[in-house]
Parts: C-alpha cells; sequence; structure tokens
C-alpha cells in the first residue's frame, strides 16, 4: 500500500503547496516554468540547426608561374594503364617543372607506336619508351637516347621475368610446354624475350604452346596468370615486384638489359634536354631531400639516371637481330 | 502551520531539487554537444570518404577521356549517373575542370539561398569548404568539395552534397532523450528526495505534536519511537529534558508552596496587632468578670452572670483563634464548589477589627445571583485577604473601600475591591505583579503579595485586572471561571 499512501501524501502536499502559496509565488512558478519551456525551444532550435562550415586544413594553391612559360609535352608508351601511368610519372613531371623556364606536361597514348608518332610529330618533345621500341624506332626515325634509369642496385639495366602461382608444378621453361603464356606489347622488350630467345634455347618451338596472347598492359599479366586464366607470364622485375605477394614465383628471368630510356626526337631542343638532364642526373637516394621527392614516383625511376647512348641498346639489338 | 516558503521540507526540495536539475542539465547539454559534434564530424568524414571514393575512378575517366580523346563531360555525366544510383544519400554532384569549368553535373543548387558556392565563378582554390546549409530545394544539405589531383597537376574539382536531414534526425532523437532522461532522474530524484525529507519532517512533526501534548501537571514522558539516528537521539534528548523540566517544575513548586505559606505569614503578622487587639477586649472583660468574682466569691447571681460574660468572651476569642488558624493551617488544596461571597466574608471578618482601626467605610456589594465557583477555597481567600490588605493599607483614615461580586460574562464571575487610596501611576501598575516590587515601607510588605495572587487566579484560568485613577480610586478586578479546569492547581 506503500503506492497509495505516496500518491495521498503528494495530494496532500500539492494540496498544501497550493493551499500556502501565495500569489507571488504562483506567479514566480509559472514564470519560471513558462520561461524554462521558451528556453528549452530556443535551446532545439539552436542544438539542431547543424549549419556548419569547415575549412580544409591545407588548401590546394595553383602553382600558376607555368602560364608564363612554354609548354613542352612529355610521351609515355602505354605500358600501364592510364592513371597508373599518371600516379607514377606526374611527380616526375611536377620535378622537371621546378625549373624556371619551360613548363612540361604528360601526354599518353592509346599505343607504343603512337609515342612514337607524337615523337615525329613534334606533338611531344622527349618520351619515356621501352628499349626494344628504341631500337626500331631509333632505326626508322633517328630517335635518340638521353637518359637510362637505374634499377636497385644503381646499375642501368633491367630485366624480364618469367612468373606464374606459387602452387603452379612449373619451375623452368621447360614446363611450359602445352601451357598458356601471357605477355605483354608485342613492342616491348619482355613481349619478346621468351618467345624469340629463351624457347630457343630450351627447344620449345610456339606450336608447342597451347596459347600465347599479347595484353596491352604489364599489370593485365600479372592478373591473368593469378586468376588463372594462363600459366605463365613475362613481365618488367619492375612490375613483379610491385605484386609479388600475390603467390606468385619465378620461374627464370632474363640477363639484365638496358633500362628503358628517356628519348629524344632527332631535331630536339638541345636547352630543353639540358634541363631535364641537369634535374634527372642529380637525384641521390642518399639525400633525405631526394628520398622524399622520389616518394610517389614510378618505381622504376626512383634510383636516378645515367646518361644514355645509342650503343648501350647494342644487347638488345642481339637479341631482336637487329642492327 | 508554517508558510510554504519558509518549511524545511520546501527549502530542501527546492535548493537540492534545483542544484541537482541544473548539474543534470549540464550533463545533458555537454553530451549533447559531444554528440552533436561527433555526429557531424562522422557525418562530415564519411562523406568525404564518398567523395574521394567518387574522386578516384571520375579522374580515372577524366584522364582515359583525355588519353581517348573523348568528350570528358558525356563520360562524367554517365559516371556520376550510375553512382548516384548506387549511393542514394547524394543529392547532386557537380564537376568542375581546373579551370572552375562545370564540366559534369546532376540536381546541382543554383539558387542563392545559401552560402553555398554553386556558381563557377565565386569558386576559388582558397575559399573551398565543406559546410552544411539548408537548401531551399534539397532541405539539409551537407556540401564538400575534392579536387582531382595527381602529383601538382589539378585535373578538376567535383562538389557533392549529401543528404544531411539523417544526422539531424539522430540529434533530434538524442535532444529529446536526453530532455526525456533529464525529466525523469530529476522527477525520481525529487520523489526520492521528497521521502527522505518527508520521513525526517514527519518525525520532526511527531516531535511536535508530543510537545503540543505535554502535560506538565504529571510527569509523563513523551511516547516517541526511538529510531537509531540523530532523530532518534534527539528524541531521547529531549526526553531528558522533559524529565529535568519535571523534576525542575517540582523543585518550584515547592518554592512556590514556601513562598504562598511565607507570603500567607507575612499576611498574618500585620493582623497580628488587630488580632491582639480583638482577643485583648474579651480578655480584660474577663480579666474583669474574675476581679469581681474574687471581690466578691459570694455572690452566686453575681458569679453566673459573670461566668456568662466569661464564657462569652472566651468563646469570642476561641472564633478569632480559630479564623486565624483556620487562615494559617496549610491544608491540602481542595477544588471544591464555593460561595465566593462566603469567602469574601470570611476575609473580611478577619479583618473587620483592623479595618476599624482605621474607621474605613466598608461596603459590601454582594450579588447574591453568581453562582458556586469550583475553587480551592483556601487559595482564593489567601488573594482576597491580599487584596483587602493592600486596600486597607492604601487608604487613609476614615478611607472607604467597596466589595463587589457579580457576573462578568456568561461564563465567569468576578470580585473587586476598590480603595479610594491615593491610586497607583501607571508606571508603576506594570511593574505591580514583579515578586519583590513593593511601595510600602521596609518591613511593611514582603513584595511577593500580588504576584503569589496573580499565580493563583491564573492558574485557577482567571486574571486580575488593575485601573486605578491616582488621588481618586483603585479597582483590582478578579475574574474566575464558573468551571475551573485545572484540577491540580498546584501540585
Amino acid at each position: 500500500m506503500f503506492g497509495l499512501e505516496f500518491v495521498s501524501e503528494m495530494n496532500k502536499h500539492i494540496k498544501n503547496i497550493f493551499s500556502d502559496m501565495r500569489k507571488k509565488h504562483f506567479i514566480i512558478i509559472i514564470s519560471a516554468f513558462l520561461l524554462s519551456i521558451f528556453a528549452t525551444v530556443l535551446f532545439y532550435e539552436y542544438v539542431v540547426d547543424i549549419s556548419t562550415v569547415i575549412y580544409p586544413e591545407v588548401n590546394v594553391v595553383e602553382k600558376t608561374n607555368h602560364l608564363k612559360k612554354p609548354v613542352y609535352y612529355v610521351g609515355v608508351i602505354s605500358r600501364y594503364p592510364p592513371n597508373i601511368i599518371f600516379n607514377g610519372y606526374q611527380p616526375i613531371i611536377d620535378y622537371l617543372n621546378q625549373n624556371n623556364k619551360f613548363h612540361f606536361e604528360l601526354k599518353l597514348s592509346t599505343s607504343y607506336s603512337e609515342t612514337v608518332d607524337q615523337l615525329i610529330n613534334g606533338n611531344i618533345s622527349i618520351a619515356f619508351f621501352g628499349s626494344l621500341l628504341y631500337i626500331n624506332a631509333h632505326k626508322q626515325y633517328g630517335i635518340v637516347p638521353i637518359l637510362k634509369p637505374l634499377n636497385e642496385d644503381y646499375k642501368p639495366f633491367f630485366s624480364s621475368i618469367l612468373f606464374t602461382s606459387t602452387n603452379s608444378g612449373i619451375n623452368s621453361i621447360k614446363d611450359i610446354t602445352g601451357k598458356k603464356i601471357a605477355l605483354p606489347s608485342q613492342e616491348s622488350f619482355s613481349g619478346n624475350w621468351l618467345i624469340k630467345y629463351e624457347l630457343k634455347k630450351v627447344g620449345i618451338s610456339e606450336k608447342d604452346i597451347v596459347e600465347i596472347k599479347n595484353f596491352p598492359y604489364h599489370q593485365n599479366v600479372i592478373f591473368q596468370v593469378t586468376h588463372g586464366n594462363y600459366d605463365v607470364g613475362v613481365v618488367k622485375d619492375k612490375v613483379f615486384r610491385d605484386y609479388k605477394n600475390r603467390d606468385l614465383k619465378i620461374v627464370a628471368y632474363s640477363e639484365p638489359v638496358p633500362g628503358s630510356p628517356i628519348v629524344a626526337a632527332k631535331n630536339y631542343d638541345p636547352e630543353v634536354i639540358k634541363i631535364i638532364k641537369s634535374l634527372l642526373l642529380k637525384i641521390d637516394l642518399s639525400r633525405p631531400y631526394y628520398q622524399e621527392l622520389v616518394k610517389n614516383w614510378d618505381e622504376e625511376f626512383i634510383y636516378g639516371f645515367v646518361e644514355a647512348n645509342d650503343s648501350d641498346y647494342n644487347l638488345i639489338r642481339k637479341y631482336s637481330g637487329t642492327n | 502551520m508554517i508558510p510554504i516558503q519558509h518549511s524545511f521540507k520546501t527549502r530542501i526540495l527546492f535548493v537540492t531539487g534545483s542544484v541537482l536539475i541544473l548539474i543534470m542539465m549540464l550533463i545533458s547539454i555537454t553530451i549533447l554537444f559531444q554528440w552533436r559534434t561527433i555526429l557531424i564530424k562522422k557525418e562530415i568524414h564519411n562523406a568525404q570518404s564518398v567523395a574521394n571514393a567518387f574522386v578516384v575512378p571520375a579522374l580515372d575517366a577524366m584522364i582515359y577521356a583525355e588519353q581517348r580523346e573523348l568528350l570528358k563531360g558525356d563520360l562524367l555525366e554517365t559516371y556520376i549517373d550510375n553512382f548516384m544510383q548506387k549511393v542514394t544519400d547524394i543529392k547532386y554532384i557537380q564537376i568542375f575542370d581546373e579551370n572552375f569549368n562545370i564540366i559534369a553535373e546532376k540536381d546541382a543548387v543554383f539558387s542563392n539561398d545559401n552560402n553555398s558556392l554553386n556558381k563557377a565563378d565565386n569558386i576559388r582554390l582558397d575559399n573551398i569548404q565543406t559546410n552544411i546549409y539548408k537548401s531551399t530545394k534539397h532541405g539539409w544539405v551537407l556540401e564538400t568539395y575534392t579536387h582531382l589531383v595527381i602529383g601538382d597537376k589539378r585535373w578538376g574539382t567535383t562538389k557533392i552534397g549529401f543528404d544531411a536531414k539523417p544526422v539531424r534526425n539522430e540529434i533530434k532523437e538524442i535532444f529529446f532523450a536526453l530532455l526525456g532522461l533529464t525529466v525523469i532522474i530529476s522527477l525520481v530524484t525529487l520523489s526520492v528526495l521528497f521521502l527522505l525529507v518527508n520521513k525526517i519532517t514527519y518525525s520532526l512533526n511527531t516531535l511536535v505534536n508530543q510537545i503540543d501534548k505535554i502535560d506538565f501537571n504529571t510527569n509523563e514522558g513523551i511516547n516517541l519511537t526511538a529510531s537509531k539516528d540523530e532523530i532518534g537521539f534527539m528524541f531521547e534528548r529531549f526526553n531528558d529534558l522533559l524529565k529535568r523540566l519535571h523534576r525542575s517544575k517540582d523543585q518550584l513548586s515547592i518554592a512556590q508552596k514556601q513562598v504562598y505559606q511565607s507570603e500567607k505569614l507575612a499576611s498574618i503578622g500585620r493582623l497580628a496587632s488587630g488580632i491582639a487587639h480583638e482577643i485583648n477586649n474579651p480578655l480584660n472583660g474577663i480579666k474583669s468578670c474574675i476581679y469581681a468574682i474574687q471581690k466578691n466569691p459570694t455572690n452566686n447571681e453575681q458569679i453566673n452572670e459573670y461566668l456568662l460574660l466569661i464564657n462569652e468572651g472566651v468563646t469570642y476569642i476561641d472564633n478569632v483563634i480559630k479564623k486565624l488558624l483556620g487562615f494559617v493551617r496549610q491544608q491540602p488544596h481542595k477544588i471544591n464548589f464555593q460561595n465566593l461571597n462566603e469567602l469574601i466574608l470570611n476575609v473580611y471578618r478577619l479583618l473587620e477589627y483592623k479595618l476599624k482601626q482605621k474607621n474605613a467605610d466598608v461596603q459590601l456589594q454582594l450579588s447574591e445571583d453568581i453562582p458556586l465557583i469550583k475553587a480551592d477555597a483556601q487559595l482564593i481567600q489567601e488573594v482576597i485577604m491580599n487584596l483587602l490588605i493592600n486596600s486597607y493599607d492604601a487608604i487613609l483614615q476614615n478611607g472607604r473601600i467597596i466589595i463587589s461580586t457579580g457576573f462578568y460574562t456568561n461564563d465567569t464571575v468576578f470580585f473587586s475591591i476598590t480603595d479610594n487610596g491615593p491610586g497607583i501611576a501607571k508606571t508603576e501598575i506594570e511593574k505591580l505583579f514583579d515578586p519583590f516590587y513593593t511601595t510600602k515601607d521596609p518591613g511593611k510588605g514582603t513584595g511577593l503579595g500580588l504576584w503569589v495572587s496573580l499565580n493563583i487566579i491564573e492558574n485557577h484560568n482567571g486574571k486580575i485586572l488593575v485601573k486605578s485613577t491616582p488621588n481618586t480610586e483603585t479597582v483590582f478586578t478578579v475574574i474566575l471561571p464558573i468551571e475551573v479546569f485545572n484540577e491540580n492547581i498546584i501540585s
């Protein structure tokens, strides 16, 4: 019966309050009550008004000094998908734009040969080329090498790698008889090395292979093998390192061949080439500034460059049988 | 009853309740703002994540379009359509090129109803911001900008408007939940506080009620159930105090009795000369008779006549002594029905001789109609004696004293003693009933007569009125109820 007693006590108390309460107190209490309701409504309106303005912590500051400089375009062969090229090569272009005379812009192409055409037509001033593409373009159009990249051993070479899945039974080139092979562009060294040189060495002809297919980009080759569509693939060593954690293993690799050169058209502007050379030859990974600088660069170029000569690519010529 | 604004209960409830509600409000407001900030930040973070997720493929699409020399806008609008179908929280999307020209958009806001940057002309890199605003078209919108950037090259900028209504609804829900919680907790705590305070005040009220019931004529303690808390401790101490009061009262009563008796004896002392005279006259007569009998012992007729006179004298003396003893003797006090007129006459007779000494004109105007009153005869006689002696002392030779009785109201009777003495000054009247206050010469009064009289009359639930006109008359009026409620006037 506690509840009833409580209610009765409360009633009594409330009656006492009202009977004792003077008019003044009653007005004060009612005013306080109305005021608190009014304040609650105002506070509610304030709380639910979520209008907010947030300025970004770091504003993007457009560099506008390039507007006054002549623009030169830099081509890149379509060895990778365009977004990957932009992500890896745009920072290099940003670095080149530190010069005061010229402004450089990337210009992509849809194929290796389109880049060659852009160079010949003057649409681009220099280009990131492939080694095999260079010897052909040099022969046909007199395109000249300017610089070639260093590898992690600071040597100006790279290798092509024959790889397969970790759980595959393929352990040597001999094992690829009756298998499907994925390759990058026919115009790249990696797209030719295995078929034209290595298979012949071990006495396997193209007829012994179930399928050989060239894909536009090196990354396509990696994905085709990891998805099981193809048994083995060939890519540049740099690309393989990017994806080596995807249960891939090396079956064979080429001897080191000269790195993919930066090339210029025969009638290049020596001032432009001088500036590019001076900037890229300065890269020194032992210095923190450059370590920070190259952080977002395509890995192929982070170890720096050395000057390139046409004779450096004789090894490629030997492989391809080109003079 | 204590007014509500002064009530202990109300004060505790008001002060504690106010502090409690204030604390609860502060806690709730703090929580609300914390939650509000967290929700808004989370919403902005989510919006920026979605915007970033949108930007990557949008940028790829732009690069792809550039590589293939396709129309960027067409490609991006298709992409925007697909994206908005999948992310339904998005209200609108705009994509600008590097010069802030709109190249693709869907459902964008172009009105100037807010601070949003909705015109390409207005957008600069240094004023781009994320904001939440109320749009007339889309309601509450969270607008975020993201740059399409690779390295130092900015391809363009996206502006995406997200529906901000859900986060506002969440804030609303939290507001009402906290408001409800604050009200409920405050009510519950106030109720608990009310019960606790009620328990305390109930104990205090019980104590007050018991105090009201205390009868000092009995030695009973108060009937309280002592708890083990501070209230119980207070009850115990109060009971002890009551016992000490009872003891003090007993001691006071004894002392009062002694004072009464002393005062009575003092009155007798003042009567002594009159009594002596009253006894002396018959004694002289007796002595003369005895002398005459001794002179003529054989005259039997004379002897018989004188013996009768001697007997008459002795009887007279016996009566005087009896009256005196009757007044002086300490008898147990009894409440009986008394005839007030008779009590007055008894005292008058005792003082008659003394009054005659001043040849006082004593007028008895006693009403025959007054009923018997319930009173202690001895004590009332003592009061009459005190007042009459005072009047006697006040009047001069041949002075006048009027003793009258009658109804004062329907329930009360009175007797008054009026004298035509010099009167009492107004300032003196206030002090008349103070103990040891006297205007008489030293040795003639104790200063306790009126104080004792007042105590006696008040114990009979009566009162004494004094009215004096200097050099004209002084009237002492004693008013007594017909029924006396206090059975034990002096314990």
